[in-house]
């Protein structure tokens, strides 16, 4: 159940229910700017407190290269957890700020102003241009673009997109967003266990192999990245 | 026994945060703020990774909005 402030009930019985929400709107719209500058989603400021708390998140978004070189093992876990961490703190933003906070992994929206067009510099699209994955897409019609809606059918559309194409199908819905970004994640784990574990010969060019494969077929990537182990 | 308690225990004394001050009159403010439970929690996890300058702006948010409340408490109570 939402907690209440203690002021609501007693404001509320009083007949001062809009006065109250309005003291609300205004004080959410202030920390929004505050959360954002924090979170290094609507300033430029912003992303040196993101580089100083986030520092191996920044270096993620170019995963994507850097796995090509080789990372070592501690480097590759420290890239989980910053993941995971920065999960758990999207967990807890309240709705209104989820757009700013996933805008900020689209990196094209500077200015906060939803449109990602300028997605050519994100360094999102950058990963997923070198390691392309599949989203299933389960959209309410009305959340979708009014000119794309001729293309589906029914109150709910079920696609299998591109992860880009599908973000940008739905003008950066931080859903989607977090749902391409927890695929990712587990690629990522996948490929570090399996390659960590693994004996020193299979370690070479087990990335360049996941790329490969990857770009095939998402689907079935556990079981041909074992059949890799098995030969 | 001293010996002990300074080399084993190290983590019983307790080292003064240089801002708790201010961190207690956010969390005050915080506690009587209108915002929603999950954004509170969000605040309290970010709390301790932010510097003296942003808790400086959160502290004054908190407290204007805080301020705002208890001014229409009165008018409704006087």
């Amino acid at each position: 159940m939402e907690e209440k402030s203690i002021f609501a009930e007693v404001l509320e019985r009083a007949g001062k229910g809009k006065e109250m929400n309005d003291i609300k709107e205004k004080a959410e719209g202030k920390r929004m700017d505050l959360a954002g500058r924090l979170l290094g989603t609507l300033q430029e400021a912003g992303k040196s407190y993101a580089s100083r708390n986030f520092p191996t998140l920044m270096k993620y978004w170019h995963i994507g290269e850097k796995l090509l070189g080789k990372q070592d093992e501690e480097e590759l876990h420290s890239y989980e957890n910053e993941v995971e961490f920065y999960s758990a703190v999207i967990g807890f933003l309240p709705d209104f700020m989820l757009k700013p906070a996933t805008n900020f992994l689209l990196y094209g929206d500077r200015d906060g102003d939803g449109d990602i067009t300028g997605g050519e510099s994100s360094p999102l699209k950058a990963v997923l241009d070198k390691w392309p994955i599949p989203v299933r897409l389960n959209l309410r019609q009305s959340r979708i673009p009014e000119e794309e809606r001729g293309n589906v059918r029914g109150l709910f559309a079920y696609q299998k997109l591109d992860a880009w194409e599908a973000i940008e199908l739905t003008k950066g819905d931080p859903d989607v967003i977090l749902d391409v970004m927890r695929i990712l994640h587990q690629d990522f784990v996948t490929v570090s266990r399996l390659a960590y574990n693994g004996e020193e010969p299979v370690l070479d060019g087990v990335f360049e192999t996941f790329m490969n494969i990857s770009k095939e077929a998402y689907s079935g990537i556990g079981g041909r990245v074992f059949d890799l182990f098995k030969k | 026994m001293i010996y002990l308690k300074n080399n084993y225990y190290p983590m019983t004394t307790a080292t003064q945060h240089p801002n708790k001050e201010l961190v207690t009159s956010i969390l005050k403010n915080l506690s009587l703020s209108t915002m929603s439970g999950k954004e509170k929690t969000m605040w309290m996890m970010m709390i301790p990774g932010m510097d003296e300058t942003e808790l400086n702006s959160l502290n004054d948010l908190l407290k204007e909005e805080v301020s705002e409340l208890t001014d229409l408490y009165l008018s409704v109570q006087s």
